[in-house]
């Protein structure tokens, strides 16, 4: 049976033209749908119903759909049958194109006479078959919605649209009370705050800053009286032991490690010398600003072949520094044996009173040295990747000092990396300091013996503020913040001791600085309330009240020579009268404040008046106004 | 006359247009008597190529008779008629065996041939005979034999029987029961003549001409006639479309229709389907075409089914007419869905 091939091509290209037009026509649907969605998006974040970072972005996004309902709809295929029948219907073929379609896809040797006439007549008759005419062009009739929708999005979009109204007072239900709630007051939650900014700003890393979000959340918590004390004290312990799980002492280790290689270099050779004294200091930060200075030199030259060998031994002494782990080694080998000899002993014989003091000496010295040869093994680590960059910069520096540049490049972002690394170990203890102190605080307001320590923290409240003390206690220094004085013995008028007189009221915990009461007078009791630090002024003392906001002078003053050393001359403000040069207290209390926390960190206040040393210094530190 | 082109031998374009040819010479001299009803002489022209039988029904006085005896002149065929009525035996329409004499004197049975042995047959009132005679009649309509003292005489070929009936005078009568009305290929209501062909029919009836029919064609032309029509075939969706309608005509099929479900006892047998892919077939023929479409399919549904939907107690008592439920099908089954 010939296989004639008739011309049903006609029905790929009508195919065709079905595919575009169901694009067409199903990108008009989805578009109905998505503008309806963007109006109702751009409606409810312009009347701040929603809340979105790119409204315009969210109000667009649903315009994607359409162009995705086209692109499906036109990848998806039409069969020739139903072309065919579209052509059929319109030229009325009776089916011919359709079923000659069908009788095609059978093999020729199955086909019949008729078929292969039918075939042939379909074939004839697609001649005159006019696509265009079968499947012309029609707008979808959703068009008309999808202008209408389109006007309106506009609409929505420009037309301004009222802020909100002033939620009416509702009738709500009583405020939820929280019973037994921790309280803090304002100023203890400003002080507590700041200190958050501040350790947030040093936060390099996630954990870092995790905590201190959840810091300011327990903060919020607390300023709405939404904690009882038990949830308080729990969320406190929870975040502490968030903060005890980071590595603690990471940057310690750091520094440590840092100033290993710096003692290794020579601190005489001119070319390295900011980089050893930096890490002499353990600070990666100086000592990444000082790599990337050495790298900029070396790239940048010129350079003499002296300075070249110079700094390559520097550097290669550095590469090379270890801690010393020898000697401590054999300490730890020799305390192994002895306590090994001893619990032997022990198991043959009963030792006396005198031996068993022996032994738990010598395992506490084992244990403490083995602890020490863990922490020199991970300073060893944590200064690896940087030696390994600094021994491949010595090595380059003979050959190539461009890649002796990268080289330094790197190390220095490696030490850039320490360097977060301290910040952040710096920025958790610090957060840690607060929680401790806040957990103080808290707890001092109640609790067992929360009264006597109550009654001592707010002696000791008068006391910082350099006010009278409670009682009736006379005497005492002069009660305002003038410090530093002359000379540099231990600052005048800081009272640590109760009995200050007059000066600044200070809050107690609970209480803002308004409702203390104002020390007037010595031996008076404060029952009037105070207007806040540095706002009233204590008839004591010499001249006019200060506006703590007013404009500085600076003046000299000569510092005394008594032959103890440098000394600094300054008046504060809050504590001078009219006419005195003065200088603003923010920038005293800030060196003090320091001092104060090397002090803690070393160690020389006994742990169970660290807490008074933190508290003092929150009461008196600057504020906003 | 006659023509001596086989389906298949013949290539199937000259084979069509030959077919159109022949039939159009048919339905001219149907014309010269017949006024009208082209569409009831296409319906019986299909039934006899197709090999089936029809019903025809319509009030009495519309040239049923008329139609099928001008039929038979013009195919030059032999043609009986049988007026049933109550009294008809099965015998009266068979044949009977009769004493016969021979030359010696010896008597013997004989078959006497009844008027079922022709090539067309009118079966004129078929529902005024007893259902015994009525069964008579179509089990020869199905089996195209006849078994008479345990002999069987068949019929010639091509054999193919016109029933008519009444619609309106119930009294008396014996309906078709539903199984038999199945052996019937098409049912076709004979409408009356529009106001035009009354004109043409007084004209013709009552003047003094009579019209001269000839015939056209002849008992083996037929025969190859149906044989071209059982070569064309039916495209698979077509087919398709066939059964999807048969099927909506069953109140449990998915297809079914409201009306199909409240006023259908049972729907259409498969010989329902047969009767329009059959039909379809012819029509395409007809139509100059090599292949039966979803036009013709369409076309053949309402003389195919309409007798073979039984309407359920609630059809029958608000006197749904089977046309109206299948109307409805039509209108909700679509081709190529």
């Amino acid at each position: 049976m010939p296989d004639a091939a008739p011309d049903l091509a006609i029905l790929a290209v009508a195919a065709r033209r079905v595919r575009w037009h169901r694009a067409l026509h199903a990108a008009a649907s989805v578009s109905v749908l998505a503008l309806a969605a963007s109006v109702a998006l751009v409606l409810l974040t312009r009347l701040h119903v929603l809340r979105v970072q790119h409204p315009l972005a969210l109000a667009l996004s649903p315009l994607a759909l359409p162009l995705l309902g086209a692109l499906l709809n036109a990848l998806r295929p039409v069969r020739p049958l139903d072309a065919a029948r579209r052509l059929d219907a319109h030229h009325q073929l009776h089916d011919r194109l359709g079923i000659a379609w069908q009788f095609r896809q059978r093999p020729p040797a199955e086909r019949t006479p008729f078929m292969q006439a039918a075939i042939d007549d379909a074939a004839a008759h697609a001649r005159s078959v006019d696509v265009r005419a079968a499947l012309p062009w029609r707008l979808p009739p959703e068009l008309r919605m999808v202008a209408v929708l389109a006007a309106l999005l506009v609409l929505v979009a420009r037309v301004p649209v009222p802020s909100r109204a002033p939620a009416r007072p509702a009738r709500l239900s009583p405020p939820v009370v929280t019973r037994d709630a921790a309280e803090l007051s304002d100023d203890d939650l400003a002080a507590f705050r700041e200190a958050a900014r501040q350790v947030e700003a040093q936060a390099r890393t996630d954990g870092a800053r995790r905590g201190v979000e959840e810091f300011n959340r327990l903060l919020d918590d607390l300023a709405h009286r939404r904690l009882d004390r038990d949830e308080a004290f729990r969320r406190l312990a929870a975040l502490q032991e968030s903060l005890a799980a980071q590595d603690a002492a990471a940057g310690r280790r750091v520094s440590e490690a840092l100033r290993t290689l710096g003692d290794e270099m020579n601190p005489r050779d001119a070319s390295t010398r900011r980089l050893a004294e930096a890490l002499r200091q353990g600070d990666a930060g100086a000592a990444a600003q000082a790599m990337r200075e050495m790298s900029q030199t070396l790239r940048q030259g010129p350079i003499t072949a002296q300075q070249r060998q110079q700094m390559s031994q520097a550097l290669q002494r550095a590469a090379e520094a270890r801690p010393d782990t020898e000697e401590l080694r054999r300490q730890v080998d020799q305390a192994r044996r002895e306590v090994e000899e001893m619990l032997r002993r022990q198991r043959e014989r009963a030792l006396n009173p005198q031996e068993e003091s022996l032994l738990r000496r010598r395992q506490r010295e084992s244990e403490r040295l083995t602890g020490e040869q863990q922490r020199r093994e991970e300073q060893r680590r944590e200064a690896e990747h940087l030696q390994r960059e600094i021994a491949q910069a010595a090595q380059d520096l003979a050959r190539d000092l461009q890649a002796a540049g990268a080289d330094l490049e790197r190390g220095a972002e490696e030490l850039s990396r320490m360097h977060d690394e301290q910040q952040s170990q710096r920025s958790t203890e610090e957060l840690r300091q607060q929680l401790e102190q806040l957990r103080e605080l808290m707890r001092q307001q109640r609790g067992q013996g929360g009264q006597r320590q109550r009654t001592r923290l707010q002696q000791f409240s008068r006391s910082a503020g350099g006010q009278q003390g409670q009682q009736g206690q006379q005497g005492g220094q002069q009660g305002a913040l003038q410090q530093g004085g002359q000379g540099n013995g231990p600052p005048q008028g800081v009272a640590l001791v109760p009995g200050g007189s007059g000066g600044v009221p200070l809050p107690l915990p609970g209480q803002s600085p308004g409702q203390q009461g104002r020390g007037g007078q010595p031996g008076q009791q404060g029952q009037e309330p105070g207007g806040g630090a540095g706002v009233h002024h204590d008839e004591n003392l010499r001249g006019a009240a200060i506006d703590p906001l007013a404009r500085t002078q600076t003046v000299q003053v000569q510092g005394q020579q008594s032959g103890n050393g440098p000394s600094r001359s300054q008046v504060i403000r809050t504590a001078a009268g009219s006419g005195f040069a003065s200088r603003p207290y923010r920038e005293v209390y800030s060196p003090y404040w320091d001092r104060a926390r090397e002090v803690l960190h070393q160690g020389e206040v006994p742990p169970g008046f660290r807490s008074y040393v933190r508290r003092y210094f929150q009461l008196i530190r600057p504020r906003e106004n | 006359m006659a023509s001596k082109v086989e389906a298949g031998a013949t290539a199937p374009r000259e084979s069509v247009e030959r077919f159109q040819k022949d039939l159009a010479a048919v339905r001219s001299e149907v014309g010269r008597v017949i006024v009208g009803h082209q569409g009831i002489v296409d319906g019986v022209l299909t039934c006899l190529l197709a090999g089936g039988h029809a019903l025809l029904e319509g009030v009495p006085g519309l040239g049923k008779t008329m139609l099928v005896r001008t039929l038979g002149r013009a195919l030059d065929l032999q043609f009986s008629r049988v007026q049933f009525t109550p009294d008809l035996m099965p015998s009266d329409i068979l044949g009977t065996q009769v004493i016969a004499e021979d030359e010696r004197g010896g008597k013997r049975f004989e078959f006497q041939r009844g008027p079922i042995f022709a090539n067309l047959v009118l079966a004129d009132e078929i529902n005024r005979a007893t259902p015994k005679t009525q069964s008579a009649l179509l089990e020869a309509m199905q089996e195209q034999s006849v078994t008479i003292a345990r002999k069987t005489y068949s019929l010639d070929q091509p054999f193919f029987v016109l029933a008519t009936q009444n619609p309106l005078e119930m009294e008396g009568t014996y309906p078709l029961p539903e199984a038999q009305l199945d052996r019937f290929l098409f049912k076709l209501q004979v409408p009356f003549p529009k106001r035009e062909e009354l004109h043409s029919i007084l004209d013709r009836t009552t003047g003094a001409a009579e019209a001269d029919v000839k015939p056209v064609l002849d008992r083996a032309r037929i025969l190859e006639l149906r044989a071209l029509t059982r070569e064309v075939p039916v495209a698979r969706s077509v087919q398709d479309y066939a059964i999807r309608l048969v099927l909506a005509t069953h109140p449990a099929e998915e297809g079914a229709t409201t009306s199909v479900k409240r006023y259908v006892r049972f729907g259409a047998s498969p010989r329902g389907a047969q009767a329009i892919l059959l039909a379809a077939k012819i029509r395409a023929v007809m139509d100059g075409r090599f292949s039966a479409s979803a036009d013709d399919v369409r076309g053949a549904v309402m003389p195919s089914l309409r007798h073979r939907m039984i309407l359920n107690f609630e059809g029958e008592a608000e006197g749904v007419k089977p046309d109206a439920v299948l109307e409805e099908i039509l209108g909700s089954i679509k081709p190529g869905a």
